[in-house]
């Protein structure tokens, strides 16, 4: 080979590597848009690692950027707790406040105003809670019945709670928080899933889930489970007689005919006799949901959601029969796009009809509520990767007081992508529910109860092995319920919106993975509030109507890998004081140990679990009492 | 590689601006990873097989991408072939094996099977390079880089070049 012809091969070559790195810098520099298979298959390995990872999920890690109070659970930390039922599992979302009223009840809020947790939980209305996008509370009461919300935790992926009036994207009632409760596609539940749980106070619980390929883009599951719980006592020792069981079964199918078509189809039916010292309560439901997603690109879809629901439940043997059947049909669209490559817009629409039958109280004893909402945000980038401004509003029309306005502005600042401080002002509203407005028919129009919530907080992951969440909060409101005694001769007592109030308080939590067998995870809320009237008739039972909450709490689970494949788990809780009320004792603080040991082998898990460990029973409420508890759990997953 | 850098220093000072915030989907972007990773791996004793063969456990959303760029390219001559295992048991060999990051087998089952002696292991979970994956992708500042367990190669006759070992994060246990 000559001199001249070597020159020319290493020009030769050296041209062919220009060309290359011309093609990685056209597209980096044009791509607003993100890389196609084809494109990514032909870059070397140091062009890929010089990319960005955009994430499919919400992991507590890529939480850092984002700019609310949103804590998120995922399926590892369920598996790993010692929770049984969805509201006990709630509990390892710190900033919820989260109270065991009886065996089947149960009173959860966030940021305070659980109202008189005593009667059941069914007056803490001011969160907005959801099961893959249908909405749970109840337009009765506004609250949510948690007996009969009994998801197959195994197949949950992930719940978001946000403290907080949230986004604009959420829907109504998301006044103090939203739950958003997401359970896996049916592709990620194949195979059969069989557990088997026996114990001191659940008594016995029987999961079953399989899941299966109908062809290559569409999965299935189906599941089925039967539980019965076992009695709470009275302060006196006696059993409060409040057992009862509970059988749910359902089925999912997801459809992906390309990456760029997402569908879903869900449903589930459920049954349930609950015991009462002197009455007992029979309750079934069922619903089906569809949802389509189309993905024009990474940064912009359509997503339309629509559901049937029906929830029933009576209360036959009680001097007043108390009997509710809700009907509710939904439909929700959304689209995202961008418009340059600043602003991300999300625009929405939704219309919910629900209709309901009372048997007593409530007049009229049958109502029609349809509601129409629509909401707009726009997300404006200000620097790149640095400062975020959300700005957005929905607008609703509601049965009870027509038009009502929620408008919510937020702004993130991310530092070297592990630090984001954020702020933010919103308004949101309480539309009224029946027990506001139509239990107490006078010439009085019940409001929608109104807060101005101002937030700010801080997110920072100082080493990939911790993440720290920081949020503080003042909220204002206005025109909240209250008990106002009345000259009408038929009703001496009347639901009027004389109440004010402030809270203010912070939420901390944490998760670190100490070394690759040791993670450790929780959170501390402080709560505090004042409520007052402006209207001398109020009575003053109107304030623990509307809140009894704890002003500390906080909760660690430590989550041990250790060898031989055994898990060792434990979770330690605080919940401080309930005040004393003019109708309620007061409840004492409590510390609560739970513990799990679990053993697997091959598909086979073994776990034995200590629930309130440390005393023999425990108030959450001040009425019944929740005994220390113990279960064994035999799960097959193959 | 210095001369890649000469060539990128050259051309930004010609006036191209550099844009590093590209984006791929997470998955996307592995598939292209550990399509590379076959042009700088090679497999002792040379593969006879007919088929390359990526197995990959449960399912992933990495699926999908793997068979797309399965559908286009060969390693080695050798059409590639995407193979899901549900179970353990259901393994057979493979020349490479992606293990998802829940995909609810113990690692350590997973690397004593002995249909994977020969087999690269890759894995997406913190510590698992550590734990016996050849393997491992990890996220540092938004970008994915990849840890080698240089033991564990060895022990699978596998050889990598120097090239592959230079951008890794090498662990040795």
């Amino acid at each position: 080979m000559s001199k001249y012809e070597i020159a020319m091969q290493k020009l030769f070559r050296n041209i062919k590597i220009i060309c290359r790195h011309l093609i990685v810098i056209y597209l980096m520099c044009t791509s607003n848009s993100t890389f196609s298979q084809t494109q990514l298959k032909k870059l070397s390995l140091e062009e890929l690692m010089n990319i960005e990872v955009v994430s499919v999920s919400l992991s507590s890690e890529k939480l850092t950027g984002v700019a609310s109070a949103i804590q998120v659970i995922t399926n590892e930390d369920i598996r790993r707790s010692t929770g049984t039922r969805l509201p006990e599992v709630l509990r390892l979302a710190t900033n919820l406040q989260v109270s065991q009223v009886n065996s089947h009840d149960w009173a959860i809020t966030a940021r305070g105003f659980n109202g008189l947790p005593q009667a059941g939980g069914i007056l803490a209305n001011k969160l907005l809670v959801m099961i893959d996008g249908r909405v749970i509370y109840n337009p009765l009461f506004g609250g949510v019945y948690w007996d009969v919300q009994n998801t197959l935790l195994e197949d949950i992926d992930r719940i978001e709670v946000i403290s907080g009036p949230g986004g604009v994207l959420w829907g109504v009632n998301s006044v103090n928080g939203v739950i958003n409760i997401i359970t896996k596609s049916a592709k990620e539940t194949q195979g059969l899933y069989i557990a088997e749980t026996a114990g001191s106070f659940l008594q016995s619980h029987d999961r079953v889930r399989y899941g299966f390929k109908i062809s290559p883009n569409l999965f299935c599951r189906v599941y089925g489970q039967h539980f019965n719980q076992k009695n709470t006592f009275l302060q006196n020792g006696n059993s409060s007689m409040d057992a009862w069981n509970f059988s749910q079964g359902g089925f999912r199918m997801d459809y992906e005919s390309s990456s760029k078509n997402k569908m879903t189809l869900q449903g589930d039916f459920y049954g349930g006799v609950e015991n009462d010292s002197i009455k007992h309560t029979l309750t079934n439901g069922q619903n089906i949901v569809g949802n389509f997603t189309h993905f024009f690109s990474n940064k912009s879809n359509f997503n339309i959601m629509t559901y049937y629901d029906r929830t029933w439940r009576i209360t036959p043997d009680s001097k007043k029969p108390f009997s509710y059947e809700l009907n509710t049909y939904h439909i929700d669209i959304q689209h995202r796009f961008s418009v340059g490559n600043k602003q991300s817009i999300l625009l929405g629409g939704r219309f919910r009809y629900q209709r309901d039958k009372t048997l007593t109280s409530f007049v009229p004893l049958n109502k029609n509520m349809p509601l129409l909402s629509a909401f707009i945000q726009d997300e404006i980038t200000l620097i790149p990767k640095v400062l975020k401004l959300t700005v957005g509003s929905k607008f609703l029309h509601n049965v009870f007081t027509k038009y009502e306005v929620h408008p919510s502005a937020r702004i993130g600042w991310s530092l070297k992508e592990r630090n984001t401080i954020w702020a933010s002002v919103s308004r949101a509203v309480r539309i009224p529910t029946r027990f506001d407005a139509d239990i107490t028919v006078t010439d009085y129009k019940f409001k929608a109860e109104k807060v101005i919530a101002y937030e700010v907080g801080y997110r920072v992951r100082p080493m990939n092995r911790l993440s720290l969440s920081f949020a503080a909060y003042y909220n204002h409101y206005d025109d909240l319920r209250s008990l106002d005694s009345s000259d009408y001769s038929q009703f001496p007592i009347i639901l009027a919106n004389s109440q004010k109030a402030e809270s203010w308080g912070f939420e901390f939590s944490g998760n670190f993975q100490i070394t690759n067998w040791w993670r450790v995870r929780g959170g501390y809320t402080y709560f505090d509030r004042s409520i007052w009237t402006t209207n001398p008739a109020t009575l003053p039972v109107s304030q623990e109507f509307e809140s009894i909450d704890p002003n500390n709490q906080f909760l660690v689970q430590s989550i041990i890998d250790l060898p031989k494949s055994i898990q060792l788990d434990l979770i330690r809780r605080y919940v401080g004081e309930l005040e004393a009320g003019t109708i309620v004792p007061k409840t004492p603080s409590y510390y609560s140990l739970d513990v799990r040991i679990a053993w697997s082998y091959k598909s086979i898990e073994i776990s034995c679990v200590g629930q309130n460990l440390l005393v023999n029973d425990h108030c959450e409420v001040g009425l019944s009492k929740i005994p220390r508890s113990f279960y064994g759990k035999l799960a097959y997953r193959f | 590689m210095k001369r890649h850098i000469n060539i990128i220093i050259i051309l930004s000072l010609l006036g191209f601006s550099f844009r590093f915030n590209t984006e791929a989907e997470e998955y996307k972007l592995k598939a292209a990873f550990i399509y590379n990773f076959t042009m700088y791996v090679e497999w002792s004793p040379p593969m006879s097989e007919n088929e390359f063969i990526i197995g990959v456990i449960n399912s992933s959303p990495i699926n999908k991408h793997l068979e797309e760029i399965a559908n286009s390219e060969k390693v080695n001559g050798k059409k590639i072939v995407v193979r899901e295992y549900d179970k353990l048991e259901d393994i057979g060999f493979c020349h490479i094996l992606f293990i998802p990051q829940n995909c609810g087998l113990s690692l350590n089952d997973i690397v004593l099977d002995p249909d994977l002696k020969r087999t690269l292991t890759i894995s997406e979970k913190e510590e698992y390079a550590k734990k016996g994956a050849a393997i491992n992708f990890v996220e540092i500042d938004n970008k994915l880089k990849f840890e080698i367990n240089t033991r564990v190669l060895n022990a699978a006759g596998i050889k990598a070049s120097s090239q592959l070992l230079k951008l890794a994060i090498i662990i040795n246990s």
